[in-house]
């Protein structure tokens, strides 16, 4: 298991370093230059070309892709931001905080309400109940989520005058964005818990813990939960990914300063050092949720245990 | 079978309830049997803000200053560095803690920092600043002070309109000699080299950093930025300058407390008016102006802006090189209908927005193209020409507004037989485009400090690296009107008119719309003040105190 | 006499014999009543879709400049947009390419997530960690952001849109059909079928496969509908089809400004979005049902 884990944190670094050429590699052949996107429309033609020289831009393909590894696995210096006129890293230690308060306290309403829903519906199967909870998942994904939000706001904000319309302070500014940016996710794991549980509901096995007289809760508990929850699981990890790419529409409409609009400035305006420096971290961020759930495969099936011990143990042998 | 039906039909009560929610609580909907005839909303021109009520006490009678105001912008000024103070919502911000040698008003230069100036010769200039000039960190300005600030922003980069420039160099303590490349005789030629370069202390800025802690020297100064999401600025006590006589409107503060907070949705905006999250918004749409008719906590304030929405043909195209073409698709568009149909603007009717003060209104007076709508004699030009329903291609960029007003120019085109492609590129970099090949149309907006200003960027061949103007322009007399219409001898209405009727002889561009700045604030304003007629300076707005 | 009969056992038995995986499936899955109503809700929007020409009472082009923002009444059923244009003939021509959008791309990243997904599961060891190393740098970009990436890329356009799409859906498709695999992997049958010498592609895609394809399928009808909201977001950006293509994410985003005066703007794409996620759900369920080997007797 120890090998394991080792093996994946090595894998990490290679994983690292793929990601950050990729993300070059597509900012340096994507149209369009910082220099104007800096200067604006009204600068002519010749303080642009200055600019962009000025900024390095010009120089050819793997001197910037070398000057970029050096500064980055070497110095651990991520750059400028051309935009924000600070160190990257700095900006995103402010921003950073936000978008995975939001992030982490969606996942977390997604799993729990996501995981009562399904087993509601999936344990009452074809009947009303199940049919009910579907529709009610079904509408809230159906539902655009920046409709969601406006909606939200004019009835707690403007009608109720409960909670403020946008910005971030205290608590009361997260309590919306919090709750439009899991409703999608809620409804996405209600639907995959319903189905797997639909699936190990027809096993032998349950049957078997019936007929021995066990009790509901505890069939489910113990038998179907744990045999479900793979795909569950999966979808969890996945979500994360999800959640902070929707970020950018929420914060967006509540005016939440977080990574999200970070990244979608830092592209429009080709702030490469931005653009890079942010993928990178969420490259590393998302390798890590990954490495979790896929030890979490191991920690809830024991077949899968019994494969990476049986595989360790022939090692020996 | 039956539950299934019964899940359809509760999800479709479901979505319906949430829709049908989001009707009732906008506007009530009216009886919507009767013929659509008159419900267009059309667009509104000006609207006069309502005059300061005498009977009231307000902050221009006493020293005493509002408490605080929030105001609502609708882009992230990104960083508050004193480079590059037209970028979004900067000019909004920075005027009020960032103070330059001089303001600009009315092709005029009022001095601030400056004491005097004096010119030694063509190319020589002395400005003299006061000698008890103090930042808020309590920093002296000095000469020394004024030539870093001016070095460090040519190293950044942005220092963008200063082909005049050539040299500044301390004279004494606290004057400073300005070197020119040429004789000073075009107008606003020194609107960036004086008025828009900020001065700040040198020890400040290299010990801290004015991204986000910038120390100016203005009325205010910030106390809180948050990138992103707001701007606090607090007055300041001590302004340097104490002699009341030359403070100018410009840089009074009536208000204690400014707070700028950003959103980008305008449908947000109008929410945080109604609720009074916010203060003061100038982008409310058309349609919710009316929301803030006949209320008497909101007052409501339209004015022309200066941007306008130019459509310039490239006169090396396919058909577009053909002077009959051009007239055909410029008769073809009715800007009227599509000022009301793109909302927010209002319909162009000459070569420019009657916001700038060198905007002649006799121009509108003529019968051109822009101000007429003709389909039938679109459809006759076009006969006169080569085409023959070939797809020409619009360039614009895929801001909402712009891409608006690029599909009902098609469908103007298309009524009168002209096939078109939209092409869409990224706002940030529209400018690019200009110089490549491919185009037909090409639909921007510009601004600028006068309406000749305005115009630089479409009929200067100076401004482009190939040498022709915009719309690959190469025409000598274009060229001579236009530089003899900046020099400030010939400046005034007949050599701008006369530059105006040759455009328009000639067929090298349109106007289509330009843009109205929709204000909705608190009635607590008595009075708004716009810098320059475009920038919101809330400290030097008037108040009521009661 | 008894040529007949064993002619007619031989025909009889040839006739269950052609009765393919397909088929059955396809029998199975319109006995339930869900995707009974599945196929019809989508089949009357797909037919709508592509009769609009006939249907659709205005061109999505045509504006009516007397009519703008007008609400639904008798001559505009949905009412019309900013721009005079009738809202119910630009939703039937939208179907057209937005069905066409949502479709290709699930389909396209679900088809490739799930051919390296089945490889990566069924071969192990070496092959395996590959892939799976692969996908982990294929998803540490998130999706939105991949897709406007790749999209600012390539530029606007609807095969563009298409691939910018489909990205995202990769990966978490390899996963989900690893993820399964790896459960069913230790079953006898497999062993069985591989005692007998049967080829590994047949293992994969006719044993494996029909096993382990629940999960993505609910995941991608669930995609259908998502990819669809996602072309709505690439929209506002900016970054989707070209105006004035009619896509229903544009019509979203083209109402997004003006969702307190005039609802009915993102009403009735909402609406018609919601409809059509909902029968492809129901489709999915049915098709679910129908897969799963244990009701089939």
């Amino acid at each position: 298991m120890a090998e394991y884990i080792l093996k994946r944190c090595l894998a990490l670094i290679i994983i690292v370093f793929a990601t950050a050429f990729i993300i070059f590699t597509i900012l340096y052949f994507t149209p369009g230059d910082p220099a104007r996107a800096l200067l604006g429309a009204s600068a002519s033609d010749a303080e642009v070309a200055a600019m962009n020289e000025a900024l390095g831009v010009n120089r050819p393909y793997l001197v910037q892709l070398g000057d970029f590894f050096y500064d980055t696995f070497i110095r651990f210096d991520f750059g400028e931001s051309w935009v924000y006129g600070r160190p990257v890293y700095e900006e995103l230690a402010a921003r950073l905080p936000r978008t995975v308060l939001i992030g982490l306290s969606a996942m977390v309403l997604n799993l729990f309400f996501g995981l009562l829903l399904g087993i509601f519906a999936g344990t009452h199967g074809s009947k009303w109940q199940d049919s009910l909870t579907m529709a009610i998942a079904m509408v809230f994904i159906s539902c655009p989520d920046f409709w969601v939000a406006l909606m939200m706001i004019v009835l707690f904000s403007l009608k109720l005058g409960w909670l403020p319309p946008y910005g971030i302070g205290g608590p009361e500014y997260y309590i919306m964005p919090i709750i439009c940016a899991s409703l999608g996710g809620i409804a996405v794991n209600a639907r995959q818990t319903r189905s797997s549980i639909l699936e190990v509901y027809r096993e032998d096995y349950i049957t078997t813990a019936r007929s021995k007289g066990q009790r509901e809760s505890v069939v489910v508990r113990r038998h179907m939960l744990p045999n479900a929850l793979m795909p569950i699981i999966t979808t969890i990890g996945t979500g994360f990914s999800r959640i902070v790419a929707g970020s950018a529409v929420i914060e967006t409409v509540f005016s939440i300063p977080g990574v999200g609009t970070y990244m979608l400035s830092a592209i429009n305006g080709r702030d490469y050092p931005a653009v890079r420096a942010s993928v990178l971290f969420f490259a590393v961020f998302t390798c890590i949720v990954m490495l979790v759930v896929d030890l979490m495969y191991a920690f809830v099936d024991p077949r899968i245990k019994a494969q990476y011990s049986r595989v360790r143990r022939a090692k020996v042998q | 079978m039956k539950k299934r039906f019964v899940s359809l039909l509760l999800a479709l009560c479901l979505i319906l309830t949430l829709a049908a929610c989001g009707g009732s609580k906008g506007k009530p909907t009216g009886d919507s049997s009767e013929p659509p005839a008159n419900e267009s909303p059309s667009p509104v021109q000006e609207v006069t803000p309502p005059p300061v009520d005498t009977a009231r006490r307000t902050t221009a009678d006493t020293d005493e200053r509002y408490p605080k105001v929030v105001i609502g912008l609708n882009s992230d000024p990104q960083n508050l560095s004193p480079f590059d103070p037209n970028a979004a919502s900067k000019p909004y911000i920075f005027f009020e803690f960032y103070e330059c040698l001089f303001d600009l008003e009315n092709n005029e230069y009022i001095p601030v920092m400056a004491e005097s100036f004096e010119h030694i010769d063509d190319l020589h200039t002395q400005v003299k600043i006061y000698d008890y000039i103090y930042d808020h960190a309590g920093n002296h300005i000095t000469a020394d002070d004024v030539v870093f600030s001016y070095q460090t922003l040519l190293d950044s980069g942005f220092a963008i309109k200063y082909s005049a420039f050539a040299d500044i160099k301390k004279v004494d303590d606290y004057t400073v000699e300005f070197t020119w490349n040429y004789p000073l005789d075009s107008v606003g030629v020194l609107e960036f080299p004086w008025c828009r370069t900020f001065i700040f202390s040198q020890k400040a800025y290299e010990e801290g950093n004015f991204a986000t802690n910038p120390v100016g020297t203005g009325p205010y100064k910030v106390t809180h930025f948050t990138s992103g999401s707001k701007v606090v600025l607090e007055a300041v006590d001590n302004y340097w300058q104490k002699d009341e006589s030359k403070i100018s409107d410009r840089h009074k503060a009536k208000v204690q407390t400014i707070e700028y907070t950003i959103n980008t949705e305008a449908a947000q905006h109008v929410i945080a008016l109604k609720s009074g999250a916010i203060d003061f918004s100038q982008v409310v749409p058309d349609e919710n102006l009316k929301d803030f008719e006949g209320n008497e906590d909101f007052s409501i304030y339209v004015t022309p802006a200066s941007r306008t929405f130019f459509m310039t043909p490239n006169v090396e195209g396919a058909f577009t090189s053909d002077i009959n073409f051009r007239k055909a698709v410029f008769y073809a568009i009715d800007n009227e209908a599509l000022a009301t149909a793109t909302g927010g603007t209002v319909a162009a009717k000459a070569l420019g927005s009657g916001f700038f003060s060198d905007y002649q209104k006799s121009w509108e007076d003529e019968k051109t193209y822009i101000n007429t709508y003709d389909p039938e004699l679109a459809k006759e030009l076009l006969k006169q020409t080569s085409y023959n329903g070939e797809t020409i291609m619009i360039l614009t960029s895929n801001a909402e507004l712009h891409k608006n007003i690029a599909t009902v120019v098609q469908n103007f085109l298309t009524n009168v037989g002209i096939n078109s492609d939209l092409t869409l590129v990224e706002p940030a970099q529209l400018g690019n485009y200009t110089t490549q090949e491919g185009w037909d149309l090409f639909i921007h907006d510009l601004g600028g400090g006068s309406q000749l200003g305005a115009w630089n960027r479409v009929f200067n061949r100076d401004e482009f690296a190939n040498g022709k103007a915009f719309g690959f322009i190469y025409d000598d007399t274009l060229q001579n009107l236009y530089k003899d219409a900046l020099k400030v001898a010939n400046y005034g209405p007949e050599s701008i008119t006369e530059l105006h009727n040759y455009v328009l002889e000639n067929a090298y561009a349109t106007t289509l719309v330009c843009g109205k700045l929709n204000m909705v604030y608190n009635s607590d304003i008595a009075n708004i003040f716009l810098r320059e007629g475009a920038y919101l300076l809330p400290g030097s707005c008037d108040y009521y105190l009661d | 006499m008894t040529k007949t009969i064993v002619k007619q056992e031989k025909t009889q038995i040839e006739k269950i014999e052609k009765s393919s995986f397909f088929k059955e499936t396809m029998q199975r899955m319109v006995k339930g009543a869900g995707a009974k109503v599945g196929v019809a809700l989508l089949a009357v929007i797909v037919i709508s879709c592509l009769l609009a020409d006939y249907i659709a009472p205005f061109s999505p082009t045509e504006m009516d400049f007397t009519a703008l923002f007008a609400k639904p009444n008798a001559r505009h059923i949905f009412g019309t947009d900013g721009m005079g244009r009738d809202i119910f003939s630009r939703i039937l021509y939208g179907g057209r390419y937005s069905l066409a959008l949502g479709l290709s791309a699930s389909l396209l990243g679900t088809a490739v997530g799930i051919i390296i997904g089945s490889i990566a599961g069924y071969f192990g060891k070496k092959v395996e960690t590959v892939i799976m190393r692969v996908m982990d740098i294929w998803s540490s970009i998130p999706t939105l952001l991949l897709s406007i990436l790749i999209a600012t890329a390539l530029g606007e356009g609807f095969f563009n849109t298409i691939l910018a799409l489909a990205v995202g859906e990769v990966p978490v498709c390899v996963r989900l059909i690893r993820g399964q695999i790896l459960k069913e992997r230790c079953k006898e049958y497999l062993e069985a079928a591989e005692s007998i010498n049967c080829p590994k592609a047949v293992i994969m895609f006719q044993h494996l496969l029909p096993n382990v394809i629940s999960p993505v399928i609910v995941h991608m009808t669930m995609g259908i509908g998502s990819t669809i909201t996602m072309a709505a977001t690439l929209s506002y950006i900016g970054l989707g089809v070209k105006p004035p293509t009619p896509e229903w994410g544009a019509l979203l985003s083209d109402a997004r400004a003006h969702i307190l005066n005039y609802p009915h703007l993102i009403m009735f794409p909402g609406f018609v979005i919601a409809l059509t996620v909902l029968a492809i759900n129901l489709i999915g369920d049915g098709l679910r049902d129908a897969l799963d080997p244990k009701l089939r007797s």
